[in-house]
């Protein structure tokens, strides 16, 4: 645990560092790239772990978002660093209090059920957003700028998206070892016989689902105040929770690396390579989907997995 | 001798089928008990009704001073019974270790000691060896000793062992009979469901028979072979001369 914990540290310095010497451009693809890994490594908590994929985890973008928004009166003066505490706390606590609110009865069903069930909470959701004046979803809400004076607001956000990664890159470590990941890797292998070597399921997938929804809705804070200015529309996206999806896809679900491996590709692809044709991008994504899945079902991750071993293999026998 | 397990009355129903019918029996503690009886006896049926897996139409079954009646599958093995199942359920991608793993940190165990109780689950399984290999790469026989090493990484009072050898050829079986006998020597009790004959009369301190989902003999296993009604069940009648 010391080792990957220390090599987590030097790169978390090392990416720090980094805005000092690039252009605005390049600092906001690569805040956008540590927003899209966190998002995607939060989905994996009970996605990757426990193989329960939600196909609706954009509604914890948007609680997170709103939630942030609307408890404005709560930080609006203050430090900036109280500011991003509060709001992105708020988010935190929000999502996972909407997710304990809906485990109970959503996760007592099984693998594809439970992912429809999702997708109509994000659906159910992002209309009562919109339907009822208080949240003013259909209006819109917007965030006021809290980067500290004097510093450039896409190095404020990166240094905090790169934070909150770090934060949930612990976390994610932390359960791959214990007995929650543990249980939870029981269930995505074989959840009758997880029961019946007395693994709690329905206790240890809520407790994943509450993670999970905690950290998606602290990015979806982070997502909301880099935007400025949200609306339903602009947080409760199915075409957020796709992204999270395919980048754990692309990545690879072996492994916590995978979702931030794949997002690192993924938008290093769409917004960089593919700038100049927004159009296609969706298009190019599907594409890129499409030959992973076939050629590479174990994702990036697994593909330098098995370069690796053939390497090895080469080594020992000449 | 103490008792572990009191099973009385176990009745299951599916419709208008009646599967157990009102079966009594006690498991003694420390040795090995074994259920036989023909296909369709019910004895498969009776595992899933003493580990919650599928709710008792009626009946009652004590473990350790409670009753087991309602409780959730998870809560009966964290009291101490594990089961291993026939058909081998691995968690595929995962190693030998880890697979054990499971069953150290969520039996009885709690977290405490957990790699003091994989080492012995392995050691007890004669898996050792294969510690490290992924789970998706054994042969039958050693996914079958995982399937046991998994359920006594647990420190289970009681293992429910369901026909541990079906499939085996005999130099595998008798390594897992030397098992059974190490796992007795640890304290543990085991109520087995086993189709190999002299297997059982081998390895069994006492023996339950039904027939058709009722109970019709118990006893030493010597005894029970030379009982007429058991040969019947098995044989068929004998032909009138």
């Amino acid at each position: 645990m010391l080792r990957p914990l220390l090599l987590l540290l030097a790169a978390t310095v090392l990416l720090a560092l980094l805005p000092l010497v690039l252009g605005p451009f390049h600092v906001r693809v690569g805040l956008s790239m540590f927003l899209s890994a966190g998002l995607a490594l939060s989905w994996y908590i009970l996605g990757g772990f426990a193989a329960y994929y939600s196909f609706g985890h954009t509604v914890f973008i948007g609680i997170g978002a709103f939630a942030a928004a609307l408890s404005r009166d709560l930080w609006v003066s203050g430090h900036w660093a109280g500011q991003l505490l509060l709001g992105v706390g708020s988010a935190a606590c929000v999502s996972a209090a909407v997710a304990a609110l809906i485990a109970w009865p959503i996760l007592r069903l099984r693998g594809h059920y439970f992912t429809i069930a999702m997708l109509a909470v994000a659906l159910v959701c992002a209309e009562a957003v919109s339907a009822f004046p208080v949240f003013q979803g259909a209006m819109g809400v917007s965030l006021p700028n809290i980067a500290p004076p004097g510093m450039r607001v896409e190095r404020f956000y990166y240094w905090a998206a790169l934070a909150l990664l770090l934060v949930t890159v612990v976390i994610a470590m932390l359960i791959a070892r214990a007995r929650l990941g543990y249980g939870l890797y029981a269930i995505r292998e074989d959840e009758d016989a997880a029961m019946m070597l007395g693994v709690p399921t329905t206790r240890l997938k809520i407790t994943a689902f509450i993670i999970s929804a905690a950290l998606t809705g602290s990015f979806g804070a982070l997502y909301a105040f880099n935007l400025g200015y949200i609306t339903t529309d602009s947080v409760f996206r199915g075409a957020l929770s796709l992204e999270m999806i395919v980048h754990a896809l692309v990545g690879g679900m072996g492994s916590i690396f995978g979702p931030i491996i794949g997002a690192v590709a993924m938008t290093a692809l769409t917004k960089v390579a593919l700038a100049d044709m927004l159009e296609y991008h969706l298009a190019i994504t599907g594409l890129v989907v499409i030959v992973v899945v076939i050629a590479a079902p174990e994702g990036l991750i697994g593909v330098v997995g098995r370069w690796r071993r053939n390497r090895r293999h080469r080594g020992r026998n000449p | 001798m103490s008792i572990v397990l009191r099973a009385r009355g176990l009745t299951k129903r599916y419709g208008d089928m009646v599967v157990v019918n009102d079966v009594n029996f006690d498991v003694p503690a420390g040795g090995v008990m074994s259920l036989i009886g023909p296909n369709g006896a019910g004895k498969s049926t009776i595992f899933n009704l003493l580990t919650g897996y599928t709710p008792l139409n009626a009946g009652s079954v004590e473990f350790a001073g409670q009753m087991l009646n309602g409780m959730p599958t998870h809560r009966i093995a964290a009291l101490g019974i594990a089961r291993a199942f026939q058909i081998a359920r691995p968690f595929r991608g995962l190693s030998v270790r880890d697979n054990v793993r499971v069953g150290a940190l969520f039996g009885r165990a709690g977290a405490r000691d957990v790699e003091a109780s994989i080492d012995l689950a392995l050691r007890l399984a004669n898996l050792a060896d294969l510690a490290e290999e992924p789970a998706s790469t054994l042969t039958i026989g050693q996914l079958r000793k995982l399937e046991l090493a998994r359920a006594v990484a647990a420190r289970p009072t009681l293992l429910l062992a369901d026909e541990p050898l079906a499939g085996l050829v005999p130099a595998e079986s008798d390594e897992i009979l030397a098992s059974f006998r190490d796992m007795v020597n640890h304290g543990m009790t085991i109520l087995l469901v086993e189709h190999d004959m002299p297997a059982v009369m081998q390895i069994s301190d006492h023996v339950v028979v039904l027939e058709a989902g009722a109970f019709i003999a118990e006893g030493r296993p010597e005894v029970v072979a030379r009982n007429p009604r058991v040969i019947e069940a098995y044989l068929g009648q004998e032909l009138p001369q």
